[in-house]
């Protein structure tokens, strides 16, 4: 099986070295590259990337800030660091932010192929089905009472989702973008697929409603209803295929990201007054990069925010999860309920 | 002119001192070992600081204001505006920040009273 690996650099000579490199191993990897995070996650939510390797330095959305959204979105995709900067300080941030492995340039080539080979393959660590029937195997897991994650490939369309298993129960669901029931949905309607199972669950915390026989009869039913309805005639028609639609919905697409900051701030306050304005700040977004930059010299690890108090007394932040976000808040807002909020993001 | 940046120092989680001119001359630079911090590493922070966060690189970032903070995952930057500098202490997560702006209250009068005595100053009692 070939496996789809996304390296991140802004360096595009690197990004040669690696599309080279890769056309020897055409029989197991196919090699997508992309020059920010900000791409990278675009990336990620429309196809089925099986493991990232990113730089740190980036414009736009710097490796932290990927490390960050991969965490909270896409757990089940290992994450490489391959960066210019070797302070113990930063590898240790880089580490606790969720990767695999961290490497300084310049790269030993066999180093990062082994590492690659052992992560994809603890991946298909617990076995590789093929033609497999997903229900009946994943009552089989709730059964046994197994602690895995799944990702099942459709064998039609090839579109890929995962299941993920703690003690037998379904804790979550991610199809690209999406997590939650409604990739659940999606991907338990599947017929003919093939599994690669992993003997472990990074997620501990249930984001799923409902136990796995509910799903299931949720799922077919609603495969059932779509099957009926007069705008699908086939499975071939259904928007499986990833990379067919503009983008996929994600289950909460209505609030833009700011409004949601801005619960999120109010929420962790308690203060439903807290916030006096939030807007995106892409013109700091260079600036934001040097003072990364310097923090890479230091070993200061990623860089989280800046705060200062303007001529009213209020608190005026400007966070770096991707584009730089400016905030203007009450001046009694903790600053951890900040970058918690930001981190929900 | 001689400003004392060793009270800082003294204080528990401080680990690096950096104190730049608005011409991007490097006043003063210190960086504690507890940082990794070596020759080498403390000439480089230095010469970025230097170059790319004068006090007009960072006033964009922060609205103008004279002082603040800035925040990393291992490391805080406290941040202060002279008449014509700009001090950065690293802190530990764990240092208290009000020990640290007190003493830098310290400096910083120590920094424009050496000021005040150019010019007529150095002749004349004002």
């Amino acid at each position: 099986m070939v496996r789809q690996i996304l390296v991140v650099d802004d360096n595009q000579p690197f990004l040669n070295l690696i599309h080279k490199l890769f056309t020897k191993m055409k029989d197991r990897y196919t090699v997508i590259t992309c020059i920010d995070g900000a791409e990278a996650i675009e990336i990620l939510k429309q196809r089925p990337i099986a493991l990232v390797v990113t730089d740190l330095q980036m414009p736009n959305m710097d490796g932290y800030a990927l490390l960050e959204k991969m965490r909270r979105f896409f757990p089940d995709i290992p994450a490489i660091v391959a960066t210019s900067f070797d302070k113990p300080k930063t590898r240790e941030a880089v580490m606790r932010y969720g990767a695999t492995a961290y490497f300084t340039k310049p790269l030993v080539v066999e180093e990062l192929i082994k590492t690659l080979d052992k992560t994809l393959g603890d991946q298909a660590g617990g076995g590789t089905l093929k033609h497999a029937s997903l229900e009946m195997f994943l009552q089989l897991i709730e059964m046994e009472a197994k602690t895995c994650t799944i990702r099942v490939i459709n064998e039609a369309t090839g579109a890929q989702g995962v299941l993920f298993f703690r003690e037998g129960d379904i804790l979550n669901a991610r199809y690209g973008g999406q997590t939650g029931n409604k990739a659940a949905y999606r991907v338990l309607s599947w017929e003919r697929v093939t599994l690669l199972i992993e003997n472990a669950c990074i997620l501990t915390r249930k984001g799923i409603q409902g136990e796995l026989q509910a799903i299931l009869l949720d799922a077919m039913r609603q495969k059932d209803e779509m099957e009926n309805s007069s705008d699908v005639s086939s499975n071939s028609q259904e928007a499986d295929t990833l990379g067919e639609d503009s983008a996929l919905p994600a289950d909460n697409e209505t609030v833009s990201d700011l409004e949601r900051l801005k619960e999120l701030v109010k929420s962790s306050s308690g203060n439903p007054n807290s916030v006096a304005d939030a807007s995106w700040a892409p013109e700091l977004a260079d600036k934001m990069a040097d003072l990364q930059m310097f923090g890479n010299i230091v070993g200061a690890g990623p860089l989280k925010a800046l705060f200062s108090t303007n001529e009213n007394d209020q608190r005026v932040v400007v966070m770096s999860s991707g584009p730089p976000i400016r905030l203007v808040v009450g001046a009694k807002v903790q600053k951890e309920s900040l970058i918690e909020a930001v981190l929900d993001l | 002119m001689i400003t004392n940046f060793d009270d800082l120092f003294s204080i528990d989680g401080v680990q690096g001192v950096f104190h730049i001119s608005d011409n991007g001359k490097p006043l003063v630079a210190e960086l504690s070992p507890s940082l990794g911090g070596n020759d080498n590493e403390c000439r480089e922070a230095k010469a970025f600081l230097s170059e790319k966060m004068q006090w007009r690189d960072l006033a964009p970032l922060v609205d103008g204001a004279e002082e603040g903070e800035i925040l990393f995952d291992a490391l805080r930057i406290y941040y202060l505006r002279t008449a014509d500098s700009i001090i950065y202490i690293l802190m530990s997560p764990q240092c208290v920040a009000a020990m640290v702006r007190i003493a830098c209250d310290l400096i910083t009068t120590e920094i424009d009273k050496s000021r005040k005595t150019r010019g007529f100053g150095r002749f004349f009692k004002m």
